[in-house]
């Protein structure tokens, strides 16, 4: 059998950062001092994934790192050694030295054979030091998974046969206590399912979901093995029913509570068909994570381009739909009827069809916020700080195509929060803090954006310094300058306060960069910063290709859409709730006066009703102020999609984006943020006056 | 960077073809590759505090569009919209943007000897956006070198060409 293996090639590179990624982000989780079996156990797998993926494609600089770091693992898990800080750190670097030798490999870039040579000689330092406490004790082995620490891969191939000898009754004693581990991994999808012959198999052993189709096939090997079945199961096995597994845990008298009602799920629907195995299960010797608590769940990878097409072809359907319940209303009323109940129907499911193709492309934050435990960790031991991080709102979910972009702003950031922000832990003492700074890392929807701030507890921005830095580069002052335009300065390209540059940060490339990405995303970041008390950067974005539910609001005859978060409530107002103030309307109304944007002469539209008691005003409120908005009628409530007009055009003042109406026809939807600018801060003044 | 791409848009390969548009009274061609469909007016969605030569936006099945119109712009003919008249829908530059004329007449072949270098005046054009002129049957044809007009800051249409290349190569440093 000869499989063009390039064409997996992308599919392994994904995977393997992905493992890396898991690697990464569990070893940062373990408590050393009671680490738990079971990450280090999906931390060696992971290891134990990318040396059989590798070895098959052929990627040797990776096979060979991964097979001593897999040793080292391997004696972890079984706690033959102690795990300390140091050799976490020492797996972490070389985690990094797997990244960049994949990255080498997708680029077709040449390997830093040297690099590979002195990291692969630090690791069997390690794991020499380390096993001379101990040797490897070999019943160990059978008593877990045997095929899951075999360092080579064609021995998988003998492990089979060992389930099939007389000793099958211990190992399906040790079977039981893993087999939460396979039902976690069961939803996974199972790529190749008929793969009968012996020699692709040997490929898709590589791969997690083999493993756990292998592990089905190893627990049905042991069940019929107790019956003594003929072994020659082995490569049918694709064929045979699985209940076996099923009906093995339900008829033991099992101790293992968990165990026991993950399975029982499964045996519940499957009529039992095998003798009960009749050795009775060992207890467990560690108690198993429960099921929830594992993230893998059934994925596919699909091209974003494709999922585009189809958000893209919804909008189509949606507009159709609409177009037909235009024409119901022409046809006659003998068919209307009809048509109306299957116009309703059509209704709910675009609708539904709608909601869940928004819900593929939006991701949880947590896959940018991930990557920063271990950033601050590094940064802060370089630099000598003690800081802890605080991730909250995680799991905000947010486009996906803003998390990519997300990364590199976010990273800057939190570098410099560290770098510049947080103190030296005498500093921190001497000012009365506690000596461990505190970032944190915070995402939250609020209103038709997302927030996400990152707030440190460090010394803040130092206006002083700042303003004379500016100086320096000839950038032009105003003498009474807001702090929130002091601040705005260090988005100026070239632009660094720090006295010393560090390779950390303090070139004075970062924040200029920082603001145009986050400005490409059609976001805006703002700067609030006490002396001594520490700094926020909050970035708002978009949600872009999110439903925003709105208002429809007729001006002049066009059509615009409030976003309904925005809206406090409409009201008709009388001529006696009017004051004039200067000219500009003031309407009283719950106690307060709201200026009012008559959004006609907001947004060049002419003929727009410009007495208010004659339209309609729209209270709306942004992040920081309080506004009418004078239209001419109210139109309806939707949901609307929001589409980018930066896409083919450029960002409009005033809009957050466009939508397609039922009709075809494209409505402007309104940033109520933006529009609140034109709300001068005179409007306090006229307050007062009003008052 | 730009002043260099410019210069090679500015080649144009033997036999490549060209659409022929009117305005007003006057016949252009613009590089037949970059015509993505040809439409009819219809109503579009204004854009707030744009130039009156933007006209607005539409629904290019699903994408929204800025549609531009040319004869405003460069003030050649008669801007009226009816049955007749005509929506080019160009891709430049992974952008789609639609042009307004009176009408599209043809599709030519030109190579390089039936082109003329343009003149530097009594064109409503300004001469950076032209390739040349060329002679068709006792007619004289301006080809409009359209990826730089559309890309143009006079124009314009997307932030600034500049800024943008900034941003890519500062994207690439980070």
């Amino acid at each position: 059998m000869t499989i063009d293996m390039s064409q997996f090639n992308d599919v392994f590179f994904e995977e393997s950062q992905e493992h890396l990624d898991e690697m990464e982000h569990l070893l940062m989780e373990l408590d050393l001092n009671d680490p738990d079996p079971e990450a280090l156990n999906s931390v060696f797998r992971a290891a134990h994934s990318i040396k059989g993926g590798s070895d098959i494609f052929g990627f040797k600089a990776l096979t060979g790192l991964t097979h001593v770091m897999e040793n080292l693992l391997d004696r972890a898990r079984k706690q033959t050694i102690k795990l300390s800080v140091s050799i976490v750190d020492l797996l972490l670097e070389m985690i990094d030295v797997l990244k960049s030798i994949l990255a080498c490999y997708r680029n077709d870039s040449d390997i830093d054979w040297e690099l590979v040579g002195t990291s692969t000689r630090r690791l069997e330092d390690a794991v020499k030091v380390t096993s001379e406490d101990e040797p490897v004790d070999e019943s160990d082995n059978e008593g877990d998974f045997g095929f899951f620490e075999s360092p080579i891969i064609k021995e998988e191939v003998e492990e089979f046969g060992f389930f099939e000898d007389p000793q099958a009754s211990k190992v399906s004693a040790s079977d039981d206590e893993d087999f939460g581990f396979f039902e976690d991994v069961e939803n996974k999808d199972v790529k190749e399912e008929s793969n009968d012959d012996e020699e692709g198999f040997g490929f898709f052993d590589q791969d997690e979901p083999a493993l756990e189709e292998k592990a089905k096939a190893d627990d049905k090997e042991v069940v019929q093995s107790n019956n003594s079945e003929p072994p020659a199961e082995i490569t049918s096995q694709e064929k045979e029913p699985s209940n076996s597994v099923a009906s093995v845990v339900k008829s033991v008298p099992n101790p293992v509570a968990n165990d026991a009602k993950v399975v029982e799920a499964k045996a519940n629907d499957v009529p039992a068909t095998t003798k009960p195995a009749a050795t009775p299960v060992k207890a467990a010797r560690r108690p198993l994570k429960p099921v929830e608590k594992t993230p893998e769940s059934s994925t596919i990878r699909v091209e974003t381009s494709k999922v585009d097409t189809l958000v893209n072809l919804v909008g189509e359907l949606v507009i159709t739909q609409s177009m037909l319940a235009m024409i119901e209303e022409e046809v006659d009323e003998g068919v209307s009827e009809k048509m109306l109940i299957a116009l309703v129907e059509l209704e709910r499911n675009t609708r539904e069809i709608q909601e869940a193709v928004m819900s593929i492309r939006m991701l949880p934050i947590s896959f940018v916020f991930n990557r920063f435990p271990r950033l601050v960790r590094d940064l802060s031991s370089k630099l000598n700080k003690t800081v802890d991080l605080n991730l909250e709102g995680a799991t905000t979910e947010i486009d996906k195509s803003l998390i990519e972009k997300l990364a590199d702003p976010l990273t800057h950031l939190v570098r410099n929060s560290i770098d510049h922000g947080i103190e030296v832990p005498e500093e921190r003492a001497k000012a009365g803090k506690t000596a461990k700074g505190t970032i944190t890392l915070k995402a939250q929807q609020k209103g038709g954006s997302i927030l996400i701030s990152i707030i440190d507890d460090g010394a803040g921005l130092n206006r002083e310094r700042i303003l004379n830095k500016a100086a320096e580069n000839n950038i032009p002052l105003q003498k009474n300058f807001q702090d929130s335009d002091v601040w705005n300065l260090i988005f100026a390209p070239g632009f660094s306060t720090a006295a010393e540059v560090t390779d950390v940060s303090g070139r004075g490339v970062g924040m200029d960069v920082v603001k145009r990405n986050i400005e490409s995303l059609g976001g805006r970041i703002e700067i609030e910063s006490t002396a001594g008390q520490g700094t926020a950067f909050h970035i708002h974005l978009p949600l872009t290709l999110a439903i925003v539910d709105g208002m429809t609001v007729d001006v002049a005859g066009e059509i615009f859409v409030v976003p309904l978060v925005n809206i406090i409530e409409s009201i008709q107002p009388d001529q006696t709730q009017i004051r004039l103030i200067k000219n500009e309307p003031l309407l009283w109304v719950r106690g307060e006066y709201w200026p009012i944007i008559p959004l006609g002469s907001c947004l060049s539209v002419s003929n727009a009703i410009e007495d208010p008691s004659k339209g309609i005003v729209v209270l709306v409120e942004s992040a920081k102020k309080r506004f009418g908005l004078l239209v001419d009628d109210l139109v309806g409530q939707q949901q609307v999609v929001i589409k980018s007009l930066e896409r083919h055009y450029k960002r409009v003042p005033g809009v957050a984006g466009a939508t397609i109406m039922g009709d075809g026809s494209v409505a402007m939807i309104l940033d109520v943020e933006s529009l609140s600018h034109s709300v001068t801060s005179q409007e306090y003044v006229q307050q007062a006056e009003a008052i | 960077m730009n002043q260099a791409s410019n210069e090679k848009e500015n080649l144009i390969m033997d036999g490549q073809e060209f659409l022929t548009f009117i305005l007003g009274e006057e016949h252009y061609a613009l590089d037949i590759m970059t015509v993505k469909e040809i439409r009819g007016y219809e109503a579009v969605t204004k854009i707030a505090n744009a130039p009156p030569f933007i006209k607005g936006v539409l629904n290019l099945r699903g994408d929204i569009v800025p549609i531009i119109d040319l004869r405003i712009k460069f003030e050649v003919g008669q801007v009226t919209y009816d049955d007749f008249t005509i929506v080019i829908m160009l891709n430049i530059a992974n952008r789609v943007v639609g042009i307004v004329v009176d009408g599209v007449s043809d599709v030519i072949n030109l190579s390089m000897n039936d082109i003329k270098p343009a003149p530097e005046f009594g064109v409503a054009f300004d001469s950076q956006y032209l390739h040349g002129l060329a002679r068709l049957e006792d007619q004289m044809v301006i080809l409009v070198n359209i990826e730089a007009l559309i890309s143009s800051d006079e124009l314009g249409l997307y932030e600034s060409n500049r800024d943008l290349d900034i941003r890519e190569n500062n994207n690439e440093l980070a």
